[in-house]
């Protein structure tokens, strides 16, 4: 599995949302997304890609967007 | 049930990983550093309850080494269904003889260093869309005494961390909880001379000290289901005051 799938794969489990959505999923457009599924999401992505984010990568990701930007950040690459 | 034991080479939290044994749950049992004499109780106490207990060693003060032992837990890949944060320090002292530096460092195992062991935990847990965390406050964070001004301080924090924890991971299946025990029978206690433990003892309902199993029961009873819709309180385990 490729890490982009990975981690759309992350946001369908985390999110609950179809993976077609995915792409377009921000923290305000999704009903799940609020602070705990912030956590949700963010634990899951750490376990998929053996990754730490940091605290104020938490506030930063708002989006799928700013979650392949941080992944970036963390040398994965997307 | 799989617990994480904080602390767990002496007094409470030696009595924890004895009652949480006998109860069947695996334990990680975390302490500063190795010695042959805790790896073979370790060992004994894991045999005769036909549990696995494995030893995890870190020192408090040193948040690279906690975030490196809580990892090698998570990376066992087991459920970890409790967390008993039991490890702290004690100090006596009126401000006016106390170093802010050795202040610091009571916070820093008391306090922060539960915070780092609870961040990286939590993730886990909430992960797993369940768990316990039982955070060990005391009566002096809820009593103001002279000379407490550090470690009254440090457990008030630790209980109103705990509060303010049980909002946040509740609705993700994790509840949280401390006992805040009163005078108890360990070696920390023995830093007071006979007549203030005498007096210690006296303050309370029932006129003795209490003893460790009776804090690691109440902890037993918080993991359990039991305590299924205890969340956010504060145990006092005082013998009546």
């Amino acid at each position: 599995m490729s890490n982009i799938e990975k981690l759309k794969n992350a946001f369908v489990e985390g999110l609950e949302i179809p993976v077609e959505e995915v792409e377009n999923a921000t923290m305000d457009g999704v009903e799940k997304w609020d602070s705990i599924g912030q956590m949700s999401l963010v634990a899951i992505i750490e376990d998929a890609f053996g990754i730490e984010f940091e605290p104020d990568e938490v506030m930063q990701f708002t989006s799928f967007e700013a979650g392949k930007n941080i992944l970036k950040n963390h040398n994965i690459e997307l | 049930m799989n617990v994480i034991i904080t602390g767990s080479n002496r007094g409470i939290g030696k009595a924890m990983v004895e009652t949480f044994a006998a109860s069947g749950a695996n334990i990680w049992a975390c302490a500063r550093k190795a010695t042959p004499e805790f790896e073979s109780w370790l060992n004994t106490t894991a045999k005769t309850n036909g549990v696995w207990i494995k030893p995890v060693y870190f020192e408090m003060t040193d948040a690279e080494a906690i975030n490196a032992g809580i990892q090698s837990i998570i990376d066992d890949g087991q459920s970890i269904d409790v967390l008993v944060n039991n490890a702290g320090i004690s100090t006596v002292g009126l401000l006016s003889m106390s170093k802010v530096e050795d202040i610091e460092k009571l916070f820093e195992v008391n306090y922060f260093a539960m915070l780092r062991v609870i961040q990286k935990v939590s993730k886990r847990m909430s992960r797993q869309k369940h768990g316990v965390i039982i955070n060990m406050g005391s009566i002096a964070g809820i009593e103001p005494q002279p000379g407490k001004i550090a470690y009254g301080s440090s457990k008030a924090a630790v209980m109103m961390m705990t509060k303010c924890l049980a909002k946040e991971l509740g609705p993700m299946g994790i509840r949280v909880n401390a006992i805040a025990p009163g005078p108890i029978e360990t070696k920390m206690i023995h830093q007071y001379k006979d007549e203030v433990l005498e007096k210690l003892a006296s303050e309370t309902s029932l006129r003795r000290l209490g003893r460790t199993e009776e804090i690691a029961r109440v902890a037993l009873f918080l993991a359990s289901d039991q305590a299924s819709y205890i969340n956010g309180e504060i145990i006092k385990v005082d013998g009546g005051r």
